[in-house]
């Protein structure tokens, strides 16, 4: 069973009401009850920890501090495996950024971890799933 | 290369991790645990086995089955919905992420 690699949009998409939240949860379970293994590579918690953050700091606030901070707890506490790619940032710049016109690190890292571990990238960006497309692993959540 | 991202062999691993060569073997085959073929053996560097001795400890000190934390995360959706009265489509989470890594850009260009 291939694994899964879900990026930060894919994880705040699964508490934020709004169309595929349904959908994100439904992935969730299945991936859970399959027993499929879910990556990240670590910059994925700062970058969920950010999105909620941000909610909570809108001029008008869009999630209270507490429920925001209630959703990080949780998410988690879902079993993903962090991925470390300190050993491969030269990979990710010149397999990713420079070959495939990936054009940021940040997406590099999510596109480079789902490569190395031949798995299926999830994520609601439709410019990372645009970018990517060649690479025959992203699958747009919308 | 660092002393801590040394290439280990499967009896090493097994040693370092107190279980059987032969569980190693299975862990490398599924691809649980990362490793290099080296010929008829396997590699394993000391960083990757780290971070997989992580997950595995992350996994189980766990406190919520995950089932019971996927219901959970409806109930804090449902809160946010009835407390906002808004939805969020799923361009505006891309661009939420988006705008997070800009901030972090500002006034290098």
């Amino acid at each position: 069973m291939r694994p899964v690699c879900i990026d930060a949009s894919f994880a705040i998409r699964s508490v934020l009401p709004g169309p595929a939240r349904g959908k994100a949860a439904a992935l969730w379970a299945r991936w859970i009850a399959e027993q499929r293994r879910i990556l990240a590579p670590q910059l994925w918690v700062l970058e969920v920890t950010n999105g909620l953050w941000k909610l909570t700091r809108a001029a008008s606030p869009l999630v209270d501090e507490p429920t925001a901070r209630e959703a990080l707890e949780y998410l988690l506490q879902l079993p993903v495996e962090f991925y470390n790619l300190e050993r491969r940032a030269l990979q990710l710049w010149d397999e990713v950024l420079n070959q495939m016109g990936i054009t940021t690190a940040y997406d590099a890292a999510y596109v480079l971890t789902a490569m190395l571990h031949q798995a299926d990238l999830w994520t609601c960006d439709r410019r990372l799933s645009a970018e990517a497309a060649g690479a025959g692993l992203v699958h747009l959540l919308e | 290369m660092q002393e801590t991202d040394r290439l280990l062999t499967v009896e090493e691993v097994a040693a370092y991790l107190g279980v059987s060569t032969k569980t190693v073997y299975r862990w490398l085959r599924s691809g649980s645990l990362q490793g290099h073929r080296a010929g008829w053996t396997w590699r394993v560097h000391r960083s990757v086995l780290d971070e997989w001795l992580a997950n595995r400890r992350r996994r189980e000190s766990r406190q919520r089955p995950p089932e019971q934390v996927l219901a959970h995360l409806a109930r804090i959706s449902k809160r946010i919905r009835s407390a906002t009265g808004r939805e969020f489509s799923t361009d505006d989470i891309a661009r939420l992420i988006r705008e997070g890594r800009a901030e972090r850009a500002t006034g290098v260009y």
